[in-house]
């Protein structure tokens, strides 16, 4: 999804949707962000194996008193 | 014994009834249908009936001149009615707003503008074109000049572009200095933006100085310090002690400089923001020096759509709550 900045209001950025309504987005994401750049969205999933692997070993290490 | 002889009635007194009664036909069912379009308004906005019709025949007078600050929320869209009754819109507001403003507008009979004023082309300026585009007639809409390089990247801009084409409205580039309308009663000049390029959208804000007998009303779009700061430069004897101030920027902390407030000096001031917005809007450190700096704050986030009216002499303020 394209988001176009529409403007910078204090912390945040007002960004344009597809619908034309607006969203606030924390602008801390995106801090060089100016009016007409475009911020885009994207949706990856089970990119993030690694993560998902730790966290499962985390889990069965808690539920088994400590033993993986 | 006389006798009466009944007296022929002429065709021609025939035909005259006939239309009349036609006409007076017509002329009810019409009023009838008015009626019914007026009714069938089932949104909140908070402009009820009776606080338009009351301006209105406050007008009718011709010899008042009002500045209606809608409340949109987040947002700015502004009314002016001049004394001989000319209109000139100021600002849509969001996208959000735009059906409750064309509303008010269609029902209130405030649709044959002078011209349209588009401080500057944020979404939360121009977001309401739509449907305030449908109902409203002008063949004139005031941008920022073009040296100021004043646009946007955005779709709603694009689509309010192509609205102002297909409509036939023409743009005008508003330029510090200029006066959009003059005569021997009042005057509207315009104090910003500066025929340069500003690095950030809201100094491009076209700035409205309107002058009416005693009184000066002060509207600035988004304009924050560094418009300001030219505007005290190049106009600050004519905008010392303005009667009125339409705030800058929604009551950020950039806009309303310490500086500014010392010579505008108003003796009313209205904000025009959403209630419990994300943004700060009004800043606390803002409201710190109007209320140092201003007679009376009003704000639409608190009082609903806010209402400057004078005769010239006196002056009032209404507000919809």
């Amino acid at each position: 999804m394209r988001l176009i900045v529409d403007r910078i209001e204090e912390d945040y950025i007002v960004a344009e949707m597809p619908d034309l309504t607006m969203v606030n987005i924390p602008r801390v994401l995106a801090p060089d962000a100016k009016e007409g750049d475009v911020i885009r969205l994207s949706l990856y999933r089970n990119s993030n194996a690694k993560l998902k692997a730790e966290i499962k070993e985390l889990e069965s290490k808690l539920r088994h008193g400590g033993r993986s | 014994m006389s006798r009466s002889v009944p007296r022929k009635v002429p065709a021609w007194l025939v035909a005259v009834i006939m239309a009349a009664v036609i006409f007076l036909i017509f002329a009810f069912i019409a009023n009838a249908l008015s009626a019914k379009k007026g009714n069938g308004n089932t949104n909140s906005y908070d402009l009820p009936d009776e606080y338009a019709s009351e301006s209105r025949s406050l007008n009718a007078d011709l010899d008042k001149l009002s500045f209606h600050l809608l409340d949109v929320g987040q947002g700015d869209c502004g009314l002016l009615e001049l004394p001989d009754g000319k209109l000139i819109l100021i600002d849509m507001g969001d996208k959000d707003a735009g059906p409750k403003v064309g509303n008010w507008l269609s029902q209130s009979g405030l649709t044959n503008l002078f011209c349209l004023v588009a401080t500057h082309p944020h979404a939360d300026h121009i977001g309401g074109f739509k449907e305030i585009l449908k109902v409203v007639n002008t063949d004139t809409a005031y941008f920022p000049s073009e040296s100021t390089g004043a646009s946007a990247a955005t779709s709603t801009y694009k689509n309010f572009l192509k609205a102002l084409v297909k409509k036939g409205i023409s743009v005008e580039d508003a330029c510090a200095g200029d006066y959009i309308l003059s005569n021997a009663v009042y005057y509207i000049r315009i104090l910003a933006p500066q025929p340069h390029v500003y690095e950030n959208l809201n100094n491009s804000s076209i700035v409205l100085l309107v002058k009416y007998g005693e009184h000066s009303l002060l509207l600035t779009g988004d304009a924050e310090a560094e418009s300001e700061a030219e505007m005290i430069k190049d106009y600050k004897d004519e905008m010392r002690r303005v009667t009125f101030l339409k705030v800058g920027h929604h009551g950020s902390k950039t806009s309303s400089t310490e500086s500014f407030l010392r010579i505008v000096e108003p003796e009313v001031a209205f904000i025009s923001l959403g209630k419990d917005n994300p943004y700060h809007h009004p800043h606390p450190s803002l409201m710190k020096r109007l209320v140092k700096w201003c007679g009376a704050i009003y704000r639409t986030d608190e009082e609903g759509s806010l209402t400057f009216i004078t005769d010239g002499s006196e002056f009032d303020v209404k507000t919809a709550r």
